[in-house]
């Protein structure tokens, strides 16, 4: 698999827009506010590290891939901009899926989960997963990453492991950009402290002979889902030095309730009070397909339509009275986890049927119905992220910088995320391979030739929203973008022209506010760089949308709502080029197609919205 | 009203270290642990469930920020 086939969609580019000035007359009519914290940077003190590799992130995959690359001798550097084990996704992962040959067959979980992912799934990834998941397990449990109380999380442990193994931690530091050496390799970060209570922001320079993107995906902070530290930073700074970014076509929804949508805490707790973190669960369906796009045909079309697939962990419907789906792979699972160990209250989430309302026994709370958008943005776990096309975690077309875990576009769980329990151990194996060929990498090339100048550069770049001294405010280019990209009839149920409205917009904030933007102190220059990721996140989720003229999985289009393989059994890519967004398809082995001798009905058996009406009226040969 | 206030705090940090959004911040005068940013909660409960004395309260409630204005 080459980038051979890759082209270039010849649509609208950033650049035309560009030119035909209409930002100027914008501009002209906005008024701007003051910046109440307005300070020339160029005083700010600056601290630097160095080691051989550098990891940007630590939750399971930076963590993994940490401790891989001291094993190999190299020294390393973690950056976070929160605390490692507390921040990111990674806390709140309760359940796995370690895959053991003696339990289960493989050929079941590689048809299941391409049938329920509808066949853009990455197969090899999947193997990858299967024949190392259950060593995760052991080495978490070694760790203690399992001894855990509810809600004191397992990842608590990585921390000291990693200081135990002498990876020097720099937290509470928010890295915006990746350098690239004279060549263009990409050699170090840079960053800052947004902790200015005590002491004033700081300049964070980290350079190394390479560096392991582990930053996790992200969402647009929409309400209902504890995420909002992560904000596609990774893929961020991954395209602007060149990388292709993978499957942001496809979606995440998560839920939340209607009567306190912001609660994340009410929504997730229960997988919080797991006892013994970690529950595994058993293999994949094939379709109990979890995340689709239920909850957005539901409010589309007037009630959930369970043919289209049932909940996000891939469990199926609960019935009264029974014991919850799941509960007989759950006891066969005590074979690792000991008997009395294993306490799962309430561990269950049906998104298949109607509205339910839950009800809160701490707090007496009306929950309301389930809602979603509570992810909005977020793609599909193990899905989105930097492209790699050789399993080795290196970046399509870029020296020296690595990816795993969330940040990976790996394509393991291809267009739905099969069920709970792929992504925290995915993002544990991928960081453990990306931290060994990045050794490897390392120790094989000379030192990169670093350039002050351009670092210098960054730096400036970086401090920008705290020189300009009057813009827009961080917050209310969020909110904009908010009220713009979760609509469900944007993200979720799409269609070319609302798609294109609401590009119109991205490329608005992005071209006109984003240069102009304003950062009182460290805490909103933190906000600020995350916006910007999220906008650029936005046009990219927009494009690409735009872009895969069929529907599939949770990427559904009522204007081609219909799979179409001969043309779209394929992964789509972007990439800048010269300041615009290129798209490439990047085409997937035939015998990944499905079967060639069953009947379309099926091969995909979740009947889409209109799907029969368009078939019928554009007279399709399946 | 996301984290609503802090009450009792004997200054240990960890709500601080535990905060995935940069919420709270301690004031360097009482070495106490404040509310400085609270329109970026996320209602997580990490800060609360990391206090040793329970000093944090949070509601399950959030104004979102109406975008009428300009900038
Ligand atoms: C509520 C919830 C429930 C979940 N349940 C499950 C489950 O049951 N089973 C399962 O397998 N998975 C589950 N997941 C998913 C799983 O937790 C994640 O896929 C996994 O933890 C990702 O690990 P990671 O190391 O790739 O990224 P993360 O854990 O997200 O780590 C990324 C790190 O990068 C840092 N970072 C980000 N941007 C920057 C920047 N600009 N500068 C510096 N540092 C940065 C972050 O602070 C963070 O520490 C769940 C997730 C959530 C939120
Ligand atoms: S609830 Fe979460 S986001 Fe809000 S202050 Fe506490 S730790 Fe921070
Ligand atoms: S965790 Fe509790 S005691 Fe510690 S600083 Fe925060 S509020 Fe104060």
């Amino acid at each position: 698999m080459t980038s051979d086939d890759d082209k270039i969609d010849e649509g609208v580019s950033r650049r035309d827009v560009l030119k035909t000035g209409m930002f100027t007359a914008a501009a002209l009519a906005a008024p701007l506010i003051l910046n109440p914290g307005f300070t020339p940077m160029t005083a700010a003190r600056k601290s630097s590290y160095h080691a051989d590799l550098l990891i940007i992130g630590g939750g399971f995959a930076g963590t993994f891939a940490a401790l891989e690359a001291r094993k190999h001798g190299l020294s390393v550097t973690m950056v976070d901009k929160g605390v490692v084990g507390w921040s990111g996704m990674s806390p709140w992962a309760s359940d796995s899926r370690p895959f053991d040959a003696e339990i289960y067959d493989r050929e079941e979980w590689q048809f299941n989960t391409a049938m329920n992912t509808e066949y853009v799934n990455d197969r090899k990834w999947l193997d990858i997963f299967m024949d190392e998941s259950l060593g995760i397990f052991h080495e978490l449990r070694e760790m203690g990453a399992h001894n855990t109380k509810p809600f004191e999380r397992g990842t608590k442990v990585f921390r000291e492991e990693l200081e135990n193994a002498g990876v020097t931690l720099v937290e509470r530091t928010m890295i915006t950009s990746l350098i690239q050496d004279e060549g263009g390799r990409v050699s170090g970060a840079v960053g800052f402290t947004y902790d200015d209570s005590k002491q004033p922001s700081e300049a964070v320079i980290l350079t190394a002979g390479a560096v392991i993107l582990c930053a996790g995906a992200g969402s647009y902070k929409s309400p209902g889902f504890p995420i909002w530290g992560q904000t596609f930073d990774g893929d961020a700074m991954a395209y602007e030095v060149g990388a292709k970014i993978v499957g942001k076509e496809f979606n995440d929804t998560h839920p939340t309730f209607a009567n306190i949508p912001a609660a994340s805490y009410q929504g997730w707790k229960w997988a919080q009070e797991v006892v013994g973190a970690y529950v595994m669960v058993g293999p994949p369906d094939k379709l109990m397909g979890g995340l689709t796009l239920n909850l957005a045909l539901g409010s589309y079309s007037d009630g959930v339509d369970r043919r289209a697939g049932v909940g996000p962990g891939g469990e199926p419907p609960m019935v009264p009275g029974k014991p919850p789906p799941g509960a007989e792979e759950r006891e066969r699972n005590r074979k690792y986890l000991g008997k009395g160990y294993l306490k799962t209250p309430g561990l269950h989430l049906d998104l298949g049927g109607p509205p339910q309302t839950p009800p809160d026994k701490d707090n007496d709370i009306v929950t309301g119905h389930r809602v979603g958008g509570a992810t909005a943005g977020m793609g599909v776990h193990k899905s989105e992220g930097v492209f790699c096309s050789d399993y080795s975690c290196a970046a399509d077309g870029v020296e020296g910088l690595f990816a795993a875990g969330d940040a990976l576009g790996s394509m393991m769980c291809g267009s739905v995320y099969p069920g709970r329990g792929f992504s925290s151990y995915g993002s544990a194996i991928q960081g453990r391979l990306a931290g060994k060929n990045a050794a490897l990498y390392v120790k094989g090339n000379p030192a990169p030739k670093i350039s002050f100048q351009k670092i210098e550069k960054l730096v400036k770049k970086m401090w920008a929203p705290r020189e300009n001294e009057r813009g827009y405010s961080p917050e209310w280019i969020t909110a904009t973008l908010q009220n713009t990209m979760t609509p469900f009839h944007i993200l979720y149920i799409k269609d070319k022209r609302r798609l294109d409205g609401a590009l119109a917009s991205i490329e608005f904030l992005r071209q006109h506010c984003v240069p102009l933007m304003i950062a009182r102190d460290g805490h909103e220059l933190r906000t600020a760089h995350e916006v910007k990721s999220m906008l650029l996140n936005a046009e990219m989720k927009l494009r690409s949308g735009l872009f895969r003229e069929e529907s599939r999985g949770t990427h559904f289009r009522e204007d081609f709502p219909i799979r179409n393989d001969r043309e779209w059994h394929c992964w789509v890519t972007v990439q800048d080029r010269d300041g615009a967004m290129a798209m490439g398809k990047h085409m997937l082995p035939e015998d990944w197609k499905p079967d060639p001798t069953k009947s379309y009905r099926e091969n995909y058996p979740r009947v889409l919205p209109g799907e029969d009406e368009f078939i019928r009226k554009n007279s399709f040969k399946l | 009203m996301p984290i609503e206030k802090i009450h009792g705090c004997i200054g240990c940090e960890n709500c601080v270290k535990a905060c995935p959004t940069d919420v709270i911040r301690m004031d360097p005068k009482s070495d106490q642990a404040y509310i400085a940013y609270q329109q970026d909660c996320q209602i997580c409960h990490l800060c609360r469930l990391s206090c040793p004395v329970d000093a944090i309260t949070l509601t399950p409630d959030r104004a979102m920020l109406p975008t009428t204005s300009w900038g």
